[in-house]
């Protein structure tokens, strides 16, 4: 049985030893050629793709890669400082306009204040013009106010004297004298209205010029606001035109 | 005998993944021909072989992977270039002569053991041994040229046409039963042809 076996091993061996003496066939030295420069091409792109992986091959590995709990962790807090950062960033965005680049807040009464003011001068005069009218007469007696008919029937003799011996100048004069009187009288009157008319220019000047540094700072949307606003207010004021003198250098 | 070069292939591989082109061209060279004669031998078709082999090679090329610790290297490679030529097979056509499904039961007792005077007169003509291997039935011939050209065990054959051992042994001894009676006997040779 052993002795057969063996003969069946030494059998086998010869065969085979004699097929692969005498089998022929082998592939080109071309196909070798391509096979080889195939497996020497893909180790260069292999090695060019290692040199530059990807941000997101690289992210992958750091996240998955070895000790990848504590890397979840710091990229989990970094997320959460990025998110902190931005929330504070955008309040203060949102903050900054109130704190510094606003217009104040009295601005937008300014013209309705200007144009009240006006008003309120003249009535304060009225005011003291009908106190004092009213305390000489409450204040004066009887014998004063004789007194006071006494003292401007004089006055008007006087005048009327002065008009006498003025009688060739005096037509001369009469015109522009009430003239000058009244525009003396409209001077006064209108002395707190121009102080009023002043300040509301003064204001709208800082406007205009807050307006153009909007522009600059290029704030167009505050910018924009402020002109809607300025047009509204004032209707009539060719803006565009103040600002352009505003830019011409004095 | 199997030489114990399953480390050395497995170190190769390692070594071209790690970028050495010449561990890839030692691999190459060590396997080129063996792989080559048995899909030659498989298929009977020279340019179908080579288009199989550079398939093969270029598949190993292709993949990233580095080899399996339970699987020799030798095994792998014969496996992909089995699988590449049954794909093929299978999206083609085969255009080979069929052969009748062999039934060993039926043939093993016919064979003669050849004479030592037999074994001496054995044909060392090319188209003879060509035409034996082309007689045996296809199950036969993969088993004959896995272990004349890759040199694998029996186990290891077993392992990559996925057949038990035993049937693989058994195969393995009628292929060579038989190829020794057509190779020995020309009138053998002439019946079959």
């Amino acid at each position: 049985m052993n002795h057969d076996q063996h003969m069946l091993d030494e059998q086998e061996r010869q065969m085979l030893e004699h097929f692969r003496q005498h089998s022929s066939g082998e592939p080109s030295a071309q196909l070798d050629a391509q096979i080889l420069a195939a497996a020497s091409a893909a180790l260069r792109s292999a090695a060019t793709t290692e040199a530059k992986p990807g941000l997101s091959t690289r992210l992958h590995s750091w996240l998955f890669g070895a000790g990848g709990r504590q890397r979840w962790s710091v990229a989990l807090a970094g997320v959460a400082c990025l998110g902190i950062g931005v929330s504070l960033t955008w309040r203060t965005f949102e903050q900054t306009p109130d704190a510094f680049d606003a217009v104040p807040s009295a601005a937008p009464l300014a013209p309705a204040a200007a144009r009240m003011a006006p008003l309120a001068e003249s009535a304060i005069l009225a005011d003291e013009a009908q106190r004092s009218r009213a305390v000489p007469s409450t204040a004066m007696t009887q014998g004063d106010r004789l007194d006071a008919a006494k003292a401007e029937k004089k006055l008007s003799e006087s005048v009327a004297n002065q008009h006498l011996a003025e009688e060739p100048t005096a037509d001369a004069l009469r015109e522009p004298l009430p003239q000058a009187t009244g525009s003396a009288a409209q001077r006064a009157a209108s002395k707190p209205v121009e102080v009023a008319e002043n300040l509301a220019q003064k204001q709208l000047r800082t406007e205009l010029q807050q307006l153009l540094k909007l522009r600059r700072d290029g704030w167009t949307d505050e910018a924009d606001a402020l002109f809607l606003r300025l047009m509204r207010e004032y209707p009539e004021l060719d803006i565009d035109a103040q600002l352009q003198q505003l830019q011409q250098p004095d | 005998v199997n030489r114990p070069l399953t480390d050395d292939d497995a170190a190769l591989l390692r070594r071209y993944r790690r970028g050495d082109a010449a561990a890839f061209a030692e691999l190459y060279q060590r396997h080129r021909l063996g792989l080559f004669r048995f899909l030659l031998g498989l298929c009977g078709d020279h340019a179908l072989a080579e288009e199989v082999f550079q398939d093969t090679w270029m598949s190993l090329i292709r993949s990233q992977s580095e080899q399996r610790e339970a699987v020799q290297f030798k095994t792998w490679l014969y496996q992909i270039g089995r699988n590449r030529l049954i794909d093929h097979w299978r999206k083609h056509g085969r255009h080979q002569a069929g052969h009748d499904e062999y039934d060993e039961q039926q043939h093993a007792p016919h064979d003669p053991q050849p004479s030592p005077e037999q074994q001496l007169t054995l044909s060392r003509d090319q188209q003879r041994l060509q035409a034996a291997l082309a007689d045996l039935p296809e199950e036969q011939r993969e088993v004959f040229l896995l272990r004349a050209h890759g040199d694998l065990e029996l186990a290891e054959i077993a392992e990559l046409t996925q057949m038990p051992a035993e049937t693989v042994k058994s195969r393995l001894r009628y292929a060579l039963q038989k190829l020794r009676r057509l190779l020995a006997d020309p009138a053998a040779e002439e019946l079959s042809v």
